[in-house]
């Protein structure tokens, strides 16, 4: 096991720029997701860490060693792709011995070690299959597999599980989180969905266009994003963000409502604010904020209503059952204390 | 009204009539070749006693290996495609790998060459070979002619297997560099692997092409590696003595049998669907 740690990381193809001043430490046997929306250089980033793509600019260390020109193969990681990347011409016991043959281990050892990893992975029945006979959550699984028994520094995982469906994935999410549990290898692990992202990591990345936007544990992420990026991104559904002026203990809304709410002290002196407040984050009353009811939408468990507000939408999110109707007047406020203010041209945090 | 069951089986029926007359049309020419050779005086039976072995004799093969000197003529065949397939291998693999890497102008210069190549008539290509193969000592030689057999599989066989590497997916050696292969352990244990079916259906390809060969064979062997196909040619005759069709027929039945005999062998270590399960499809 291993600690990575990312300074001033950059990577251009040509003339664009997909990384910029990327630094990320991550210690010894940590779980950091790296999530953001496609394009976002994550799958970048993690290719960087492997090697199979050069950093531009900036440092890879891991252990505390620089390994920028050390070759994939030497740099004692494991990863596995989206595409699990199987060898279709060995059997799952031979793509997962493969690496540790091109060590040059004794075959004793290698069986030892593929019998242990397919135990931890429930693949014992399926060792002696082929990839093409084997489901995708097999193949996951087997790919999963092929990473453990190398018992290296470092786990990379590429969107493992975004060609699984829906049940299956959160099934493996499970799996993969217990197996980290029980491994404590550090991992680095790449996602689009911002789910995953919460249930799994210790320490979420979150990147934007070549930048990490905040880097911090999942309810940290969620509790105080740093800026509106994150704000809107983390939580689902998303963050509320209403363009508000700020007033002598009020804010006045966008629709020319306001709010009567103590600022706390700002950094900046700005008055144009941009205000967030989280779906679950709102209660219904008899005073607030007035919303006139557009939609209605029941999960069973909660109630989602979205109505106008000048010119953004405002979602609130209900626990209990209500008879809320569309077309109906309601008057929310956010619970106290829960608002989130960021300044509407940077995009940070002022609260 | 007919029964929808009635309906479908005279389908299938229908279908199974014509499939039977295609397999009959397709498989006449080759069924009435080994009747004629079976035959004494091939040409003025009804084929239906050739069908019926009439005159069954093994003469013509007889005759095909004594005065056709078959061995000889053989031996030529066997050498030139073997050797062909051998070298095309060699050189061809490593080339097309390389090729399927690299980007760009390298690629569409090759696929150029190959393109233009196959636009030129053979019969134009063959005579000035045989004028530099007569300055270069290697008129009438089997290494001539190999030569010649080469310079058209080589770009062919380059072009076929750039685009069986192209198939092999990125994540594939991806996953091979940090499993820690070389460079030669990725494209040895990783990647030929995957395209080993394709790179035999090309050697079958290959094989069968040198053994088909005919017109270079005609202008460049001279009379000390003229492979089967110029062989046979010498019981057509002339106008005065007539053609033996008999032997010609055995001489053919000969000509084909080791083709198909390679193709069968072969064929057994073509498994489809290789790269199945490699990646989501």
């Amino acid at each position: 096991m291993a600690s990575l740690d990312l300074r001033h990381v950059g990577k251009a193809f040509g003339a664009a720029h997909v990384l910029h001043d990327v630094g990320i430490e991550i210690c010894d046997g940590e779980f950091v997701v790296l999530v953001g929306p496609s394009g976002c250089g994550k799958s970048t980033l993690l290719r960087v860490i492997a090697g199979l793509e050069d950093a531009t600019s900036g440092q890879v260390l891991i252990d505390g060693i620089e390994v920028n020109d050390v070759h994939p193969k030497d740099r004692d990681i494991a990863m596995v792709f989206q595409n699990y990347g199987l060898y279709p011409h060995m059997t799952a016991a031979q793509n997962m011995g493969f690496a540790l043959k091109l060590q040059g281990k004794a075959k004793d050892e290698i069986q030892s070690k593929i019998e242990t990893a397919a135990q931890i992975l429930g693949l014992t029945p399926l060792l002696g299959r082929y990839p093409r006979q084997l489901s995708g959550g097999q193949r996951q699984r087997v790919a999963m597999g092929r990473a453990i028994v190398r018992d290296p520094k470092l786990f990379l995982f590429d969107e493992p599980l975004s060609n699984l469906d829906a049940k299956l994935r959160v099934q493996m999410r499970t799996e993969i989180r217990s197996l980290h549990q029980k491994l404590k290898a550090t991992t680095v692990y790449v996602t689009h969905d911002q789910i995953e992202a919460m249930t799994m990591a210790d320490k979420i990345v979150a990147m934007s266009n070549g930048d990490v936007m905040q880097i911090g544990s999942p309810l940290e992420l969620y509790d105080r994003p740093a800026n509106t990026f994150v704000a809107s991104f983390i939580g689902s559904p998303a963050m509320n963000l209403l363009k508000v002026t700020r007033g002598e203990d009020k804010l006045v809304l966008s629709s020319g409502q306001s709010l009567s709410i103590k600022t706390p002290t700002l950094k900046n002196t700005s008055s144009e604010l941009m205000l967030g407040i989280r779906p679950e984050d709102f209660v219904l009353g008899d005073t607030g904020i007035e919303l006139s009811v557009e939609t209605v939408e029941h999960t069973g468990a909660e109630t989602y209503v979205q109505a106008p507000l000048g010119e953004d939408t405002v979602t609130v999110l209900l626990r209990e059952r209500s008879a809320i109707s569309p077309g109906q007047t309601i008057h929310v406020a956010p619970r106290g204390g829960h608002i989130h203010l960021f300044d509407q041209v940077t995009g940070n945090r002022l609260n | 009204m007919i029964a929808p069951k009635t309906r479908k089986r005279f389908q299938i029926g229908l279908i199974h009539l014509l499939l039977g007359l295609w397999l009959v049309i397709s498989l006449l020419p080759p069924v009435m070749l080994i009747a004629a050779s079976l035959n004494t005086k091939a040409l003025f039976r009804s084929p239906w006693d050739l069908l019926l072995l009439k005159d069954f004799s093994l003469e013509n093969y007889s005759t095909a290996f004594v005065s056709g000197e078959f061995w000889f003529f053989f031996t030529n065949s066997v050498i030139i495609s073997t050797a062909s397939v051998v070298i095309v291998l060699i050189i061809c693999v490593p080339m097309a790998y390389g090729l399927s890497k690299i980007s760009g102008r390298a690629r569409n210069v090759v696929a150029f060459g190959v393109l233009a190549m196959r636009f030129i008539p053979y019969v134009v290509l063959a005579l000035p070979m045989f004028l530099l193969f007569v300055d270069l000592g290697l008129a009438g030689s089997r290494l001539g002619l190999l030569l010649a057999h080469l310079a058209i599989h080589i770009p062919f066989a380059t072009w076929m297997l750039v685009g069986f590497f192209d198939t092999v997916p990125n994540e594939l050696e991806e996953s091979g560099i940090v499993d820690g292969c070389s460079a030669w352990n990725l494209f040895w244990n990783v990647t030929l692997p995957v395209v080993r079916s394709g790179v035999i259906a090309l050697a079958i390809l290959v094989f069968i092409m040198s053994w088909n060969e005919y017109l270079f064979a005609l202008f460049l062997a001279g009379s000390n590696a003229q492979p089967l196909t110029v062989g046979v040619t010498r019981f057509l005759g002339g106008i005065e003595s007539g053609a033996q069709h008999g032997v010609v027929a055995a001489y053919s039945v000969l000509v084909i049998t080791p083709v198909i005999v390679f193709s069968l062998i072969a064929n057994r270590f073509i498994v489809s669907g290789m790269t199945a399960g490699a990646v989501k499809g």
